[in-house]
């Protein structure tokens, strides 16, 4: 029941593989998608990249660099807007956002040799994955990998505290960029897995469940894996046995988990709050009889 | 814009086959494209998809002008009007649609047309409605009704009456004699697929989504399931569908999985990869570069009997 399924199923290997490959790139990045705040500029990625996947199709290129382009476009265009005319990052990205969504509309409505939808492209299709959906989804990993280590001192700084990143030494515009870049890289390859919407939901739950209690980077990242590889499994067994949709059962079963780990955290405070102030209470109490 | 060597193969094939057809046909693809003359305004027909298109062209001859709504190569289940379209049908001097909820989003707009008085001719009004799905022993609860009515010449010559005469109603022409033409040459063709398909040792079908129903129907094919078993291509495919899917390909011992429109390719090539079996394209929601409904017929006929064989 738990296992068989996976062992009759080459498909449901595959699926468990890349799953899990981009649990483990959407912990790293997502980390520092959760600390820094930006959960809308991966929102706006996973559809700033559907224009370049339509247009590449129409050329009859993979669609992965088309996806590469469209992000690029999105990250030039967002930190154009927001230097140049003074609006707030949320505006530039919303702006942005918008206007290559509906640019991929148009050009997916419109073709006559599109034979596909934007569905698929938001939602991808992780039971049809094949040994080069994994090798790519693997070098993505990869290179996501070699960034934050590369990057994880700025990174962590940039996370934490702007202010004091930019006194020490870091250029600030050079590690934001590398850190839209990992998300992006992040973004595009799973287009072909999860779809670039519900990898939003890999970057961005398994890392809020990491952060509500880990202290360090790297138990957020090790949280953030486990909880993602755990949905992965869960929600394709969910998809086996219920014959509900593969990718939205993973990402539902993440959402779940931080909900229920957010609601024993929050029991746990509250009693251990109540334990402090019963003991503050008591000292209080005490403190009085001595008087 | 890639083409599939098979594609065109099997076109060259049903080309030659079609060489014996009436010549009626060849004036009709062409007014499917052409917009009216500007010496002689004729009447705008306005159909939802291709494939029902060329079999109204086909009956309305050079007397009416067919515009085609749904372009080749667009999801039918899925085609979102433009207001132009919208304008079309309101204009048209009558609309054939589908109407078993095959054009999902084109279902408000149709309403509207309605309301406004316009004509139009719902096929599936005119048609023996297949329920439920066949040969499936799985209780799946899919409801409604099988919309791929176009895949069984029999049901075209079902309903071709009373679309002659609301054509001629329309129109106020009479399109007696082109329909007599068509149901010979519908029959002719209906009695060359049967052909075909009986030559088969057997006719088990997996395709895409549950889409070949009148065709199992007609000729005696057995479902045997689909990628996305759904009526319709807004479906997703689940990992249990699929578990049962590849269990009775194994039972039954298919030896191919037709694909096309709305399935993701990936799916379907990943399990026949696992069954070492064939994965094969087949256009069934539109003309695709076939010239006519009868060479869209019979090049798709000639794709599942070379992949059985």
């Amino acid at each position: 029941m738990f296992i068989e399924p996976f062992i009759n199923n080459e498909f449901l290997r595959l699926s468990l593989a890349a799953g899990i490959l981009v649990a483990v790139t959407c912990a790293i990045a997502g980390t520092f998608v959760v600390l820094r705040g930006l959960a809308f500029v991966g929102d706006a990625l996973a559809h700033g990249v559907l224009p370049g996947i339509a247009t590449a199709m129409l050329l009859g290129v993979s669609g992965i660099f088309g996806a590469a382009v469209g992000a690029l476009v999105m990250m030039g265009g967002v930190s154009l807007v927001s230097r140049r005319f003074r609006l707030s990052g949320d505006t530039a990205i919303g702006l942005l956002f918008v206007g290559m969504l509906a640019l991929g509309v148009m050009i997916t409505s419109r073709s006559r040799t599109f034979v596909g939808d934007l569905s698929r492209i938001l939602f991808g299709e992780l039971l049809g994955v094949n040994s080069t959906d994994l090798l790519l989804q693997l070098l993505a990993l990869v290179i996501v990998a070699i960034i934050a280590f590369v990057s994880r001192r700025p990174f962590l700084l940039l996370s934490v505290d702007e202010g004091l990143a930019n006194t020490s030494g870091f250029s600030t515009r050079v590690f934001h960029n590398a850190m839209l870049t990992m998300i992006a890289i992040t973004v595009v390859a799973s287009f072909q897995t999860v779809g670039t919407l519900l990898v939003l939901g890999m970057l961005i739950a398994p890392a809020a469940t990491g952060a509500l209690f880990a202290r360090r980077i790297s138990t957020m990242m090790l949280i953030a894996t486990l909880v993602g590889s755990a949905s992965t499994y869960i929600g394709l067994l969910i998809s086996y046995h219920f014959n509900l949709a593969a990718g939205a059962s993973i990402v539902l079963t993440a959402v779940f988990i931080f909900a229920i780990v957010a609601t024993f955290t929050e029991i746990k405070k509250s009693l251990t709050d109540r334990q402090t102030d019963e003991h503050e209470h008591q000292h209080s109490h005490s403190g009085a009889h001595v008087r | 814009m890639t083409k599939k060597p098979l594609k065109k193969l099997a076109s060259v094939f049903a080309l030659i086959t079609l060489a014996s057809c009436s010549n009626s046909t060849e004036t009709v693809s062409e007014s499917t494209q052409t917009t009216a003359s500007p010496e002689v305004e004729l009447p705008v027909v306005v159909v939802t998809y291709s494939v029902i298109g060329d079999v109204v062209a086909q009956l309305v001859g050079d007397k009416a002008v067919v515009n085609v709504l749904i372009p080749d190569g667009q999801d039918p289940h899925e085609f979102q009007p433009s207001a132009k379209d919208i304008e079309a049908l309101n204009n048209a001097a009558i609309v054939i649609s589908n109407g078993l909820d095959f054009e999902e989003g084109l279902e408000d707009v149709l309403e509207n047309v309605i309301n406004l008085g316009n004509k139009v001719f719902m096929v599936g009004e005119h048609i023996t409605v297949l329920k439920t799905k066949e040969a499936d022993d799985h209780e799946h609860d899919h409801g409604g009704v099988d919309p791929h009515l176009w895949l069984s010449p029999g049901t075209m010559l079902e309903m071709l009456p009373a679309l002659t005469s609301a054509l001629s109603d329309a129109l106020g022409i009479d399109l007696a004699n082109s329909s007599v033409a068509l149901t010979t040459n519908l029959e002719e063709l209906d009695k060359e697929i049967q052909q075909t398909i009986s030559g088969l040792q057997d006719c088990n079908l997996v395709s895409g989504h549950d889409e070949m129903g009148y065709f199992a129907a007609r000729y005696g094919c057995q479902i045997i399931g689909a990628i996305i078993p759904s009526f319709t291509t807004t479906s997703e495919a689940t990992a249990g569908e699929l578990a049962d899917l590849k269990k009775l390909i194994d039972q039954y011992k298919v030896a191919a999985i037709f694909t096309g429109l709305g399935t993701n390719p990936a799916v379907a090539d990943q399990l026949a990869k696992e069954l070492g079996i064939k994965a094969v394209t087949l256009s069934t929601h539109y003309l695709d570069g076939a010239n006519n409904y009868q060479e869209f017929m019979l090049r798709m006929v000639t794709q599942i009997a070379e992949a059985l064989k």
